[in-house]
């Protein structure tokens, strides 16, 4: 009993140095974004603002670039998520419900391109869309966010898709549908769920990215919020209270999508890895 | 199962498989090409040069210390992860009250955009108006010290990585199941035996999954790099990954990038394949 007593206090103990770590980055940055000037360029800052302000948002709000970089990264996130749903959910009808020749080899393949090393594609992905003059374009953004995001959106949707009995295409087909109506209206309808949870993982990636964003955009044409925030950074003095309130702009979308799909989204990915 | 047409499900997966092969199958052939050309893309012409772009990386200066570098950051990540993540997926395990929003909690650092994670680290490590300075009493120039910069660059991943590992491992909890301990329990086994020869056992599985996905996601990952240290001070913080983006988007020499690129997939290949067969031989 003493034993089990001892264990008790070191799990309570690591339990709030872990909610601590976790957490307190987070709070820190919302707290901070709320302060003013005066507090942000004190050398003695305080964990909690002396006087709330909106004053950093009101200035994100007027920098009218910002919302070009907002507007760029929701039709980037939107267009990806659209896109990406309905090739996944084709291809996950194909692997879900038919049994052919190279199907546990499909299913395999895009699972391990998950894996792909993103480094190698760098330097390529930059070339390959400067030649086809679509450099520093949206679509060339959402083309390459597709592919990234496929291999897990398949993943989730077959997982889901199994789940369901197939009884009831069944019957939909005896009835008189056919073999795709029996998808579009009975199998997806039912699998909204996991459709919707699917398309929040979609957009939190594409909301996110950073890297590629940076390297294909060179203007405020296609340049999304993460690379605009980047840029706010300067070599020398950064206006903090700035950059703050844009990070947290950047931050509650997906903060707030995130709470709604945890749960799902944790026991799709690791119902892969632990039975295989 | 229902009838079948051989053709359906082909049709139906095809634009996948057309996307995966435009956006990684064909830059992949591209950046093998290109690694054997002379700059393709700033110089418009496109000179073979064989394999002198190996020859440059081969012999240039700095390899030894990127990959120490790059061993380092992964291996640091690695472990730190694992034992943030696995102490946090045994204290839920047991189910209590609350665990749930815990849980839920501790799994935002995860999804927080690695642009909105390297400013909200940035501000917190910042030498004259950081947070952590201040609580600490003295000013620490955290990413602008060579003794301290990897370490805080680690710091920030395992921040953002170790919830992975939580959820990772505690579905592997999940598979184990009570009786077991009961048993031991039982038979008089104390909680530290359990531990070791059931509980770890027990994980074998998930594990490899977790460090093979955990290995390539943290080599690659070289945002924080870009964002907060440009590889700096000096090279301290310059890990091949980002050697990569700095040779082709700073230098602009994509030659030698692809080089890199390709020698640094062929060794990623090479590890995940010697770790494959490992794993495999423990488990006969």
């Amino acid at each position: 009993m003493v034993e089990r007593r001892v264990y008790g206090l070191i799990s309570v103990i690591c339990m709030i140095f872990l909610l601590l770590f976790a957490l307190f980055p987070v709070y820190y940055l919302i707290v901070s974004s709320l302060k003013n000037s005066v507090e942000l360029n004190s050398l003695h800052q305080t964990l909690w603002p002396h006087q709330f302000t909106l004053v950093n948002y009101a200035k994100g709000f007027a920098n009218e670039n910002l919302y070009r970089a907002l507007s760029n990264s929701l039709i980037v996130s939107l267009a990806t998520t659209v896109v990406a749903v309905a090739v996944g959910s084709l291809a996950a009808m194909g692997l879900a419900r038919f049994f052919f020749k190279g199907r546990s080899f499909l299913l395999n393949g895009i699972l391990v391109s998950q894996l792909f090393p993103i480094i190698v594609l760098l330097v390529p992905l930059f070339v390959v869309w400067y030649q086809l003059h679509l450099y520093n374009t949206r679509i060339s953004l959402v083309i390459t966010y597709l592919a990234l995001t496929l291999p897990l959106s398949v993943w989730l949707l077959v997982g889901y898709f199994s789940r369901i009995p197939v009884d009831i295409e069944e019957q939909a087909l005896i009835d008189g549908c056919n073999r795709f109506q029996s998808l579009t209206r009975i199998l997806l309808p039912l699998s909204l769920p996991g459709i919707a949870s699917t398309s929040i993982y979609v957009f939190i990636q594409a909301w996110g990215e950073y890297i590629i964003a940076l390297i294909m955009t060179s203007s405020d044409r296609a340049r999304t919020l993460p690379v605009f925030l980047a840029l706010q950074i300067g070599q020398h003095s950064t206006d903090w209270g700035l950059v703050l309130a844009i990070a947290v702009i950047s931050l509650l979308p997906t903060l707030i999508l995130f709470y709604f799909i945890q749960r799902f989204y944790a026991s799709s990915l690791t119902s892969g890895a632990v039975k295989g | 199962m229902l009838q079948q047409k051989k053709i359906t499900p082909w049709l139906l997966v095809s634009p996948a498989i057309l996307t995966l092969a435009l956006v990684m199958l064909y830059p992949l052939a591209q950046v093998m090409v290109m690694s054997v050309h002379r700059n393709v893309i700033y110089s418009q012409t496109h000179q073979f040069v064989g394999l002198k772009n190996y020859a440059v990386i081969g012999s240039y200066f700095l390899i030894p210390s990127l990959l120490i570098n790059t061993i380092y950051w992964t291996f640091a990540c690695l472990v730190f992860q694992f034992l943030f993540g696995f102490t946090a997926a045994l204290i839920l395990n047991r189910g209590f009250w609350g665990s749930n929003v815990l849980r839920t909690m501790l799994l935002f650092p995860w999804v927080i955009s690695p642009i909105v994670t390297a400013i909200m680290w940035k501000w917190l490590y910042d030498p004259s108006y950081g947070i952590i300075d201040e609580l600490l009493g003295q000013p620490i120039a955290w990413l602008g010290d060579p003794k301290l910069a990897m370490i805080s660059l680690v710091i920030i991943n395992v921040w953002q990585g170790f919830p992975f590992w939580m959820i990772m491992t505690a579905a592997g909890l999940k598979t184990i199941p009570a009786e077991i301990y009961d048993a031991a329990t039982i038979d008089g086994a104390n909680l530290r035996q359990q531990f070791f020869r059931m509980t770890i056992p027990s994980l074998r599985a998930t594990l490899s999954v977790t460090i093979l996905m955990a290995f390539i996601f943290t080599l690659n990952y070289f945002a924080l790099m870009q964002v907060l240290t440009q590889g700096g001070p000096g090279t301290v913080t310059s890990t091949l990954p980002y050697a990569v983006y700095s040779l082709a988007f700073i230098q602009q020499n994509t030659g030698a990038a692809s080089a890199l690129s390709v020698m640094l997939a062929v060794v990623m290949v090479a590890i995940i394949g010697i770790y494959i067969r490992v794993y495999n031989k423990k488990d006969d």
